[in-house]
């Protein structure tokens, strides 16, 4: 049950080009624009406002003043992070454990390289303090906080001039009370820094993975405060009266004053639209498995929805730091549209990762590119049309891709510039396929039980080859492709994931204790979700994080209960699923295996009333009234006369065969030989694989 | 076949072992494989010869081809569709005891086309104390079981003679037992995979992709030495307590597409266990000259062969059987690298292992014991990250997890004021005995405790609780030269 009553919401996501705007009424009705990112990304937020307030003929404040909720994807704390711009940090810790982070387990990107390069150190080891204090295993102190030490720390840092400290004890997450003392000994001290404790951020065993995602947790925390604070101000200031939320890494989304305190769950606030986007989309489009990629300039993203159900990692890297909180699992490789073809020293074809970005970008740009790009590839094997690129706004220059291709690829190769084009091509494709199938099958999924969904500048361009490459049967390309991330901005509900690690062997768990644990956790999170008005409509959701005795890789079992209570009987089902669950990721189970218990899990799910996107009815399958010409194409199979249609003209039931391309501003789609489209009620093209079935 | 459409089901081949190994690792149970890397998946031809490998630590880089290219001679036509083959012996293409190998053959018309393999370190496999660093042993008896070839699955199925028999021979046989059913499964789904790229794209391409990509790696590795001189000697030893003197004389020569690489001048065989079988001297020798490359093209039969190894009889770099090895890879491998070095005027990669100490209950006090390789931190290099390339991807110990097991406290690890790192662990509980074996020239880990430590059966240490250990990581100076061979 919805709360809220105003009748506008808002999307916001902001992009390294553009920032994406999607307005949706309570009836249905969706307008979308985009608009340049600005360096303060709050500008563009409201010139996209204002933008968008002009479409339906309004004013910014008076579309703003009728606006429940704004939700917003924001890359602040991303970008903080992978620029090293974030703040200065000071951590306090155990003492004889000041290098943790340093160490990263010894970790490194490379197996055989002796001298990879350290990454940027966000908290060098003259802010890193250790102070006497230790807890045990058990939650005993051996040695009390030592508080003066914790004093004397603190004001060493502020003198420093940090912006945040950072606090890591070894097993806080037993027993917090030491973190909460130094946080109270730091306010008294150096009262208004931004303080981050490690068992508030990641209550889970681990000290390097729980140092690192506090560390950067206060790395990216004032960023994310300052920038969420100056735009509600600025919202404000324009008649806003509704409520803010950001867009969380796990696909949910959270109040703005929440984020500020748990800034590094919105590390992908950006692409975790998109997802949540595709789960919506695909659902209305009646398929429950989802893979969803996002090729744009320099990189190819890949998702996996299954039965509606984004998956999650709690292992993810970024910008060489571990952030173990769980996050949506989105698998990127350097495959993008700017992506450099070259010969290396062996003589063999390589696509990227280098990328020429948007500038110089590819050749065909004009804007001083020489080396050839997948770009220059795509116009040369005639998927783009030079006169049609961002619906015309944008010349592409085929003669200098076609140099590009020659000088760089072809005369080096000693073949065609068409040939080296169609050879570079199929490289992307199949690095991307290759990619794909990793993500898939590392869940024990088969990539062709699911539907592919093709999002961003280019993915629609390689969808069709990508669907062949991994024998998928259908591709999804969404009619709200360009403002897709803001789309799921619009849509996502509100989700607070809590953590507790707490060991077990299943066999003697004891089920009270299980059951509190778990009341404590919701109660957590419930209070995370306090002070808003959307929803009162929450959902529970259990898991356990199980493994074999002796294995030292868990798995996250959602744990069903019929009630409130977990009973036996839940325990010993979901111990079931365990074993279900890693037969299928590794084709092996043992029933007489005893299974320990590691960290238990709770989200809450506060459920929004979603948008209801208008169906609109079937026309005529005829689609000759959109049809702009035909031009030749070179497939992997050879050349062939597509049809070109102009995408602004297609209509729900509208039927097309392959080979045909559809433009749209800022897409075009390929129909691959074999393969047949349809525009679904939605706008949505979805586009059935003839060759489906088998990995090719 | 066009060189791009061979490069791209050359990549099909990589990516399977990345797979294959990436399956392994999440089901593997062994720490050694867990933590330490100790495992490898490869696909190769019926010859034996490797197309494609993925490895988490260098010593694997020669042992799996081989190994089965052993394999291939021994059974000769004796290879069915659904057999599985097992070994593990340093003296079949091995590298050290304890390491075994499981293969299955891929058929395409009828003939044995591929095979698919996962090599993997077992926690334990008999020997003179628990674990496989064994640095009282003289000879390979005393070191592992010697499993020579046997078939696990013989046409689909299970030979449990076999498999009891091995599991008969571990301390830790719920572990190994975990371990092959790790090894079983990624092994069958690398093969079955190659099957259905045949079935996809046919043996002819795939065998064409397969002869493409050595052919690339050759080329890709003889280039990579292009700016070197052509010929030069180095030298490298080391005087270990009890072990005596070990020297590595390395002869390097390059003419044209021919590299040479003489090691006949070194030691002769090492009277303990300070040996590299032939297989290991040439992962040190193909990891010190090709460190530059091997994150960038794939490890196969062009890498491995680019370089000609002339090794010497009875050599600390070729043993004389039936000479222990176990500790080869720590003493010896580190020597070869930085003769090489030498000769090649670059960089040793493969640095003095890191100080480690072998942890295990009494012996004789459980049915069951996992000997825990014990080494808290690992040798770090200025402005580097991570550890030796000896140890390959190793991850340290998490200290709130040493601690939750029970058996371990680790007290402190922070970097001390020369790089270096130093640690300091507390044993938990008794009834523990320990071994340290040699580390070349880093300091050994030192315990002290309340009584006296005494040493029961020659090298094998008796701990009480509260003993407190020692490790300290020297810095690994990577030289002033950038020129990493």
């Amino acid at each position: 049950m919805a709360v809220a009553s105003r009748k506008w919401s808002l999307g916001i996501d902001v992009g390294g080009t553009f920032t994406d705007i999607v307005l949706s009424g309570a009836d249905g009705e969706v307008h979308t624009t985009k608009t340049p990112s600005t360096k303060d990304q709050s500008d563009g937020v409201l010139a996209g406002i204002g933008k968008i307030a002009g479409q339906i003929g309004l004013t910014l404040a008076s579309l703003l003043s009728d606006v429940s909720i704004i939700v917003h994807g924001t890359t602040v704390a991303t970008n903080a992070l992978l620029e090293y711009r974030g703040a200065k940090v000071g951590l306090i810790t155990t003492e004889g454990f000041r290098d943790e982070l340093e160490f990263r387990r010894s970790y490194k990107e490379s197996t055989f390289n002796p001298r990879l390069e350290a990454p940027h150190a966000i908290c060098p080891r003259r802010l890193r303090i250790g102070v006497p204090e230790r807890v045990d295993s058990k939650g005993a102190v051996l040695t009390a906080l030592d508080e003066t030490a914790v004093r004397k720390a603190a004001r060493f840092l502020a003198a420093e001039g940090v912006q945040a400290i950072s606090v890591c004890y070894l097993f806080s997450f037993i027993r917090p009370d030491h973190e909460r003392r130094t946080r109270e000994l730091i306010e008294e001290e150096c009262p208004g820094l931004y303080v981050s404790l490690s068992h508030e951020v990641l209550p889970e065993i681990r000290e390097f993975e729980r140092v690192s995602t506090t560390v950067v947790n206060a790395y990216v925390g004032p960023a994310i405060k300052s920038y969420i604070s100056h735009l509600d101000d600025k919202l404000r200031a324009e008649g806003f009266a509704g409520e803010l939320f950001i867009m969380q890494s796990n696909g949910g989304m959270l109040t703005a004053a929440e984020t500020t305190r748990h800034a590094v769950g919105t590390l992908l606030s950006g692409p975790a639209g998109g997802v949540t986007a595709a789960a919506m989309i695909g659902e209305l489009a009646g398929y429950k498995n989802l893979m969803t990629v996002d090729m744009g300039g320099t990189s190819y993203d890949i998702s996996v929805i299954a039965n509606l159900t984004p998956g999650m990692t709690t292992e993810s890297w970024l910008a060489r730091y571990r952030i173990a909180l769980p996050m949506l699992d989105i698998h990127t490789i350097g495959a993008g549209g700017g992506s450099i073809a070259w010969i290396d020293n062996g003589g063999a074809l390589r696509v990227g990762p280098e990328s020429a970005g948007s500038l110089p970008g590819p050749a065909c740009y004009g804007r001083g590119g020489t080396r050839p790009t997948t770009t220059d590839v795509n116009l040369i094997l005639g998927l783009l049309n030079p006169d049609f690129f961002l619906g015309g706004e944008m010349k592409l220059d085929i003669k200098a891709a076609t140099e590009a291709v020659r000088v760089h690829v072809a005369e080096p190769l000693g073949i065609g510039v068409i040939e080296a084009a169609q050879a570079i091509s199929e490289i992307v494709n199949n690095n991307m396929a290759d990619a794909s199938h990793l993500v898939t099958t590392r869940r024990g999924l088969d990539p062709r039980d699911f539907a592919l969904v093709a999002v961003g500048g280019a993915g629609a361009l390689h969808a069709g080859r990508q669907a062949e490459l991994l024998g998928m049967t259908s591709v999804l390309v969404p009619a709200a492709g360009p403002v897709f991330c803001a789309l799921g901005d619009t849509v996502a509900n509100l989700k607070v994931s809590e953590s507790r690690t707490h060991f077990g062997k299943l066999a003697t768990l004891d089920i009270a204790d299980l059951n509190a644990r778990f009341d404590e956790m919701e109660a957590v999170a419930r209070r995370r979700l306090a002070g808003q008005n959307v929803t009162d409509d929450f959902e529970l959701r259990r898991g356990l994080d199980l493994r074999y005795e002796g294995e030292v890789h868990e798995l996250t079992v959602p744990l069903r209960t019929r009630t409130r209570r977990v009973t036996a009987l839940n325990i010993d089902a979901t111990v079931r699923a365990f074993h279900d669950q890693h037969e299928q990721l590794f084709a092996h189970k043992d029933v007489n295996h005893p299974v320990e218990l590691l960290t238990l899990r709770v989200d809450v799910v506060g459920v929004r009333d979603t948008i209801r996107l208008c169906g609109a009815s079937f026309g005529s399958e005829n689609a000759a009234e959109a049809v702009k010409n035909t031009r030749p194409i070179w497939f992997s199979g050879g050349r062939a006369d597509a049809t070109v249609y102009d995408g602004e003209k297609l209509r729900p039931g509208h039927f097309i065969t392959g080979p045909a391309a559809i433009e749209n501003w800022g897409t075009t789609i390929i129909v691959y030989p074999d393969q047949e489209a349809l525009i679904d009620s939605y706008g949505n093209c979805i586009i059935e694989n003839g060759r489906a079935g088998s990995l090719q | 076949m066009t060189a791009p459409a061979s490069q791209i089901l050359q990549n099909r081949l990589v990516a399977l072992c990345r797979e294959g190994a990436d399956t392994f690792r999440r089901m593997a149970r062994s720490a050694l494989v867990i933590h330490e890397g100790q495992h490898a998946c490869a696909v190769l031809d019926a010859n034996g010869r490797l197309l494609a490998q993925e490895q988490g630590e260098p010593s694997q880089l020669a042992a799996v081809r081989d190994t089965v290219r052993r394999l291939v001679d021994y059974f000769s036509f004796n290879i069915a569709d659904g057999d599985m083959l097992l070994v593990g012996d340093p003296y079949f293409g091995g590298t050290s005891g304890g390491y075994l190998t499981v293969v299955r053959p891929v058929q395409a018309g009828g003939d044995i086309a591929f095979f698919a393999a996962v090599r993997f370190a077992a926690v334990d496999l008999a020997g003179n104390v628990p674990g496989l660093l064994q640095p009282d042993a003289h000879e390979v008896w005393q070191e592992s079981l010697r499993v020579t070839p046997v078939k696990l699955n013989r046409g689909g199925n299970p030979q449990k003679d076999v498999l009891r028999y091995v599991l008969r021979n571990t301390r830790a046989p719920d572990c190994l037992r975990g371990d092959l059913a790790a090894a079983f499964a990624a092994t069958s789904r690398v093969a079955d995979k190659i099957g259905a790229t045949i079935d996809a794209h046919g043996l002819a391409a795939l065998t064409a992709a397969a002869e493409y990509g050595i052919a690339y790696a050759r080329s890709r590795a003889i280039r990579s030495l292009g700016g070197i001189a052509a010929s030069g000697q180095g030298k490298a030893s080391l005087v270990e307590d009890g072990f005596g003197a070990i020297e590595v004389v390395a002869r390097f020569e390059q003419e044209g597409d021919a590299i040479r690489v003489d090691l006949g001048a070194s030691s002769p065989t090492h009277n303990r266990s300070a040996n590299l079988t032939p297989s290991a001297t040439r992962a040190a020798v193909v990891a010190q000259l090709f460190a530059g490359l091997l994150d960038e093209i794939v490890v196969n039969e062009g890498l491995l062969d680019a370089v000609t190894i002339a090794v010497g009889e009875d050599r600390c770099v070729n043993p004389a059987y039936p000479a222990a090895v176990s500790l080869g890879w720590r003493l010896v491998a580190p020597l070869v690298s930085a003769a090489l070095a030498e000769a090649t005027g670059g960089t040793a990669v493969l640095s003095a292992a890191a100080p480690t100490m072998v942890v295990f209950d009494t012996v004789g006090s459980r049915d069951q014991t996992e000997p825990v390789q014990l080494s808290p931190a690992y040798r770090p290099a200025a402005g580097a990250a991570g550890g030796n390339t000896l140890d390959g991807m190793r991850v340290t110990p998490s200290a709130e997890e040493l601690e939750t097991a029970g058996t371990f406290r680790l007290l402190s690890r922070e970097f001390d004021d020369h790089g270096g790192i130093v640690a300091e662990v507390e044993i938990a509980r008794d009834g523990l005995e320990a071994i340290i074996p040699p580390t070349g020239d880093v300091n050994r880990p030192v315990v002290r405790q309340r009584r006296r430590l005494t040493r029961e059966r020659s090298n094998v240490l008796d701990l009480d609780a509260g003993a407190l250990v020692t490790f300290a990581y020297a810095r690994r100076d990577l030289g002033g030269s950038d020129a990493v061979r």
